[in-house]
C-alpha cells in the first residue's frame, strides 16, 4: 500500500513538472559559450570578450510562449549589431535565464547570471514580481537593467525611487488603458456610434488587477461609465461560461479586458458558444496579441481590438517585420519589437558610456536620448518617436522615476484574421470594423 | 567494563563525525565566496526544512499533505503585512507568524481529520489554492501584486542584510533546530504515537491512542515550522505575491523527503542536499540550450529514485555495505548486542540512583 501510494505520488510529481515544461525551443545560442571561466579574467576586459547582456524570461513553464518571442526579438538585435561590428568593437552575447514564472527563481537566476556569468547588462522580465525581485539583485550588484514589458505601474513609483539602476521602456499600464479610453472615444468619429458604458473582463491575477485599477482612474476623465463589478477569472480558466453570462446581462458599448493568451482563445470561443456578440471588445495585450491567438482562433476573431506595441503594418515598423519574418517565419510582436529596442538602447548606452563598468552604463542611460532612429541603426520601430528615460516626472497625482514617458501604444483590430493597426489615425492603415463581427 | 570502552569510542567518534559535518557547513561561506552557491545553500535550507515539515505529517504520520506552500504563505504574509502596516519587529511576528500559521492549521484541519488516506491529501490541496484564492480576492493582501517589506540599511534587528552569508547561517541554524525538534519528537510519546498511527489508525485507536488528537497536533506542528519558513522566504526574498502558494510549491517541499527517505528524519536534509543543487544545476547548464529539458531531466532522476529506491536513498544506504563499511572502519561501531548491554547498564544504573 504504502509503496503503490509511493509509485502514484511520483508519477503525480513527475506529471507536474513535466506538464510544467515548456514546448519552445531555441535556436542561435551558443552552448559552448556557458563554461564559466570564474573570477580569472573578471576585472581586466579584454577588448575582444563579448559584452554580456543577460536575460530572465520565463523559458519553461506556462508563460514560456511569451518568453520565445521576447528572446527571438533580442536575438535578432544582437544578430543585427554583430554583423555590423558590435558594440566598441566588441560582440554581444546573450546569456539566457528561466524564471520558469517564480519569483525565488528569478532571484538565483539573476545572482548566477550576475556573478557567475558575469553579465553586464541585465533585461527582464515579464511577470512584474519577478521583475521586482531581479531589479532588487541588479541594484545590490549596481548592473543596469531595462525591462523591456513590465508595465505595473508600481515599479517606478516612490518605493523604487532609489532603484537608479532600472529603467523601463514600455508604457506604464496607466497609459495602456488611457489610451484604450482614448481609442473609445475617438472611435465614434468612424463608427457614429459614441461609447459610453463599458465592462471588465480580466484575470484575477496583476494584470487584471492593474487593468481595473486604471480604468477607474481614467474613467471619468473620459466621460465612461464602468457597469457592475469587474468580472474576472482565475488564470488558466477551464470554463468562462459564467463570466460570459454575466457580461451579456451587463450589455455594455465596449468590454476592456486582458487576458493570458489561454484564457483569451477560450474568452472568445467561449463568446461565440454563448452566442453573445458584444459590439466592441478592446484588449489591454497580453495573451491577445500573443501570435497563437489569431493562428487558433483565425476569422472568429474578427472585430477583437487590443492595445499593441508593435504591428506589422506600422509604419516605421513594416520593414522591420519583414527581415524578422524571414529569419524566424513570424511576425514581429509587441514583445519582440520592445525587447528588439532595448538591446538597441544598450548598445547606444554603452557607446556613450566608453565602457560597459556598471555606473558609466547607468549614467549613460540615464542620459540618452534617441530622436527618430538609433546611430548606426533603424527608426524606432514602435509607435513613437522618441526615447529618453525620465529622470522623475508625474502621472495621475504620483511620482514615477525613470520611466521612458514618450512611450505610447497603438490600437489594432482582427481583420479577416490578421491585425490591422485601426489608431492612432494618423498610424493607421485600416478603419474600425463595427460592430465586431467575430467571425 | 570493555563495553563501557567501545561504546564510548563509539560515541566519540560519532561526536567527532557529526561536529566536522557542522563544521564543513560553517566554513562554507568563509571558503566559497559566490552568492550564486550561498544563494543555493540557502534555498538548500529553507526547502529541507519544509520538507522536514512536510514529514511529521506524510513520514510519521502517513498523512500525504500536499499544500504546505500554504502555510508558509501564511506565514509570509503575516510578516510582511505586520512589518508593513503596524510596523512591528519582524522577529516578533516570526513568533505571531507561527502562532497564526498553527492556528488557521489546526482549526481548519479539526473536523478534516475525519479523512483518512487519499482524502486527507485532496483537502490539503484544495486549502491551499482556497487560502491562495482567498488572498487574490482580497484587497487587504494585496491582491495578486503582493506585498514587500521595507527597504533599508543592513540591520540585524529588521533581519534585513544585503550579504547573503547572514541568511546562510539563519537557514542553516534553522534547519538544526527544527531537525533537532524532530529528532526529538520522533523518540518521544509523539513520535511513537504518529508512527503507530501510520502503521494502523485503528490498531492505534484500539490501544488508547486518540488519532484525531495526535494528527492535529502534526498538523499544527508542522504548520508552525512552515509558517517560521515563511518568515525566512519572506525577510530573504523581501517580495511576497500569491503565487508562493501554488500547488507546484508544495510538491518541491514534498520531494526532498520522499527522494531522501521519508522514513528517517534525516530524510529531507539527504534529499535536499542533493536535490536542490542538481536542479539548479540542471537549470543552469541545459535550460538555455533547450528550454524546459532541465525539468524533464529532472523527473527522470526522480522517477528513477522513486522506482528503484522507493524507500529513498537513506533507506538504501541504511542497508548498504558502504554503511557497514562507515560504521565498523570509521566509527567503529559495536554490535547490537553490545550496545543492547550498554542500555541495560545504564538502565540500571539510573534505576538504582
Amino acid at each position: 500500500m504504502k509503496k503503490l501510494l509511493g509509485i502514484l505520488l511520483s508519477v503525480l510529481m513527475a506529471g507536474t513538472m513535466l506538464t510544467a515544461c515548456g514546448t519552445s525551443t531555441s535556436e542561435g545560442e551558443p552552448a559552448g559559450g556557458s563554461t564559466s571561466t570564474e573570477t580569472t579574467t573578471e576585472t581586466t576586459e579584454a577588448s575582444s570578450d563579448p559584452i554580456k547582456i543577460g536575460t530572465i524570461y520565463a523559458m519553461s513553464g506556462d508563460k514560456a510562449a511569451i518568453g520565445e518571442n521576447i528572446l527571438r526579438g533580442i536575438d535578432f538585435a544582437v544578430a543585427e549589431i554583430n554583423a555590423k561590428g558590435g558594440v566598441n568593437g566588441r560582440m554581444l552575447e546573450v546569456v539566457r535565464g528561466d524564471h520558469a514564472g517564480d519569483a525565488a527563481t528569478g532571484k538565483s537566476e539573476a545572482e548566477r547570471l550576475i556573478t557567475q556569468e558575469h553579465v553586464d547588462v541585465m533585461m527582464g522580465c515579464h511577470m512584474s514580481t519577478v521583475t521586482e525581485v531581479v531589479a532588487q539583485v541588479c541594484q545590490q550588484y549596481g548592473v543596469p537593467m531595462i525591462t523591456a514589458i513590465s508595465t505595473l505601474d508600481k515599479l517606478s513609483d516612490a518605493d523604487h525611487a532609489q532603484y537608479d539602476y532600472f529603467f523601463r521602456l514600455c508604457p506604464l499600464n496607466s497609459i495602456y488603458v488611457k489610451d484604450m479610453l482614448e481609442y473609445l472615444k475617438d472611435s465614434s468619429e468612424q463608427t457614429g456610434e459614441e461609447i459610453k458604458t463599458v465592462a471588465i473582463f480580466t484575470d484575477k491575477a496583476a494584470i487584471g488587477q492593474e487593468l481595473i485599477r486604471c480604468v477607474n482612474l481614467f474613467a471619468d476623465e473620459y466621460g465612461i461609465e464602468v457597469l457592475g463589478d469587474p468580472i474576472d477569472y482565475s488564470s488558466g480558466a477551464a470554463d468562462l461560461s459564467a463570466q460570459i453570462l454575466a457580461l451579456k446581462q451587463l450589455n455594455p458599448d465596449a468590454i476592456l479586458c486582458d487576458s493570458y493568451v489561454n484564457d483569451a482563445i477560450l474568452f472568445v470561443n467561449t463568446l461565440k458558444e454563448q452566442n453573445y456578440q458584444p459590439k466592441m471588445i478592446v484588449a489591454k495585450a497580453n495573451g491577445f496579441t500573443d501570435p497563437s491567438f489569431t493562428t487558433s482562433l483565425g476569422s472568429a476573431a474578427n472585430g477583437v481590438a487590443s492595445v499593441v506595441e508593435f504591428n506589422n503594418d506600422l509604419t516605421n515598423g513594416k520593414e522591420i517585420n519583414e527581415d524578422f519574418k524571414a529569419e524566424y517565419g513570424v511576425d514581429m510582436n509587441g514583445h519582440s519589437a520592445e525587447s528588439y529596442t532595448v538591446v538597441w538602447l544598450f548598445k547606444s548606452a554603452i557607446e556613450a558610456a566608453g565602457s560597459t563598468d556598471g555606473e558609466a552604463v547607468k549614467k549613460a542611460l540615464s542620459e540618452l536620448v534617441i530622436d527618430g532612429s538609433f546611430a548606426g541603426g533603424r527608426n524606432i520601430v514602435l509607435p513613437y518617436s522618441k526615447i529618453k528615460f525620465e529622470a522623475e516626472y508625474d502621472l495621475a497625482g504620483e511620482k514615477h522615476y525613470r520611466d521612458n514617458t514618450s512611450a505610447s501604444v497603438a490600437i489594432a483590430q482582427v481583420q479577416n484574421g490578421e491585425w490591422k493597426t485601426v489608431w492612432p489615425f494618423e498610424f493607421a492603415s485600416a478603419k474600425i470594423e463595427y460592430p465586431a463581427p467575430l467571425q | 567494563m570493555d563495553i563501557k570502552k567501545a561504546v564510548g569510542v563509539y560515541h566519540r567518534n560519532l561526536l567527532i563525525a557529526i561536529g566536522a559535518l557542522l563544521a564543513v557547513f560553517i566554513a562554507i561561506p568563509m571558503i566559497v565566496k559566490t552568492p550564486y552557491i550561498i544563494n543555493i545553500f540557502v534555498l538548500v535550507f529553507y526547502i529541507s526544512t519544509m520538507s522536514m515539515a512536510w514529514n511529521i505529517l506524510g513520514g510519521m504520520t502517513g498523512q500525504n499533505s500536499l499544500g504546505l506552500a500554504a502555510y508558509m504563505g501564511i506565514g509570509a504574509y503575516t510578516v510582511c503585512l505586520v512589518v508593513t502596516k503596524l510596523n512591528w519587529n519582524p522577529w516578533a511576528v516570526s513568533i505571531l507568524a507561527m502562532l497564526v500559521t498553527a492556528f488557521i492549521a489546526g482549526v481548519i484541519f479539526f473536523p478534516c481529520f475525519i479523512l483518512q488516506g487519499p482524502y486527507f491529501t485532496l483537502v490539503s490541496i484544495a486549502f491551499a489554492e482556497s487560502m491562495r484564492q482567498f488572498i487574490i480576492n482580497s484587497e487587504f493582501f494585496g491582491r495578486a501584486s503582493g506585498v514587500g517589506l521595507p527597504f533599508g540599511p543592513d540591520s540585524f534587528l529588521q533581519f534585513r542584510f544585503t550579504s547573503k552569508v547572514p541568511y546562510y547561517y539563519a537557514g542553516l541554524i534553522m534547519m538544526i533546530a527544527v531537525y533537532a525538534i524532530m529528532k526529538k519528537i520522533d523518540n518521544t510519546k509523539i513520535g511513537y504515537a504518529l508512527k503507530t498511527i501510520r502503521e494502523d489508525e485503528d490498531a492505534a485507536a484500539a490501544i488508547g491512542i486518540n488519532p484525531t488528537k495526535y494528527k492535529v497536533i502534526a498538523v499544527v506542528i508542522s504548520a508552525m515550522v512552515a509558517g517560521f519558513v515563511g518568515f525566512f522566504y519572506a525577510s530573504y526574498i523581501r517580495y511576497i505575491d500569491p503565487d508562493l502558494m501554488v500547488q507546484a510549491k508544495s510538491t518541491e517541499f514534498v520531494l526532498p523527503a520522499v527522494v531522501g527517505g521519508a522514513a528517517f528524519v534525516e530524510g529531507p536534509l539527504v534529499g535536499g542536499l542533493i536535490m536542490i543543487p542538481l536542479s539548479e544545476f540542471l537549470r543552469a547548464n541545459y535550460a538555455r540550450v533547450l528550454p524546459g529539458i532541465n525539468m524533464i531531466m529532472y523527473a527522470i532522476v526522480l522517477l528513477v529514485v522513486i522506482r528503484f529506491r522507493p524507500s529513498g536513498i537513506l533507506g538504501w544506504y541504511m542497508e548498504s555495505k558502504f554503511k557497514k563499511f562507515i560504521d565498523e572502519k570509521i566509527l567503529k561501531k559495536p554490535s547490537l548486542d553490545v550496545l543492547e548491554q550498554y542500555e541495560l547498564m545504564n538502565y540500571g544504573s539510573r534505576k538504582e540512583a
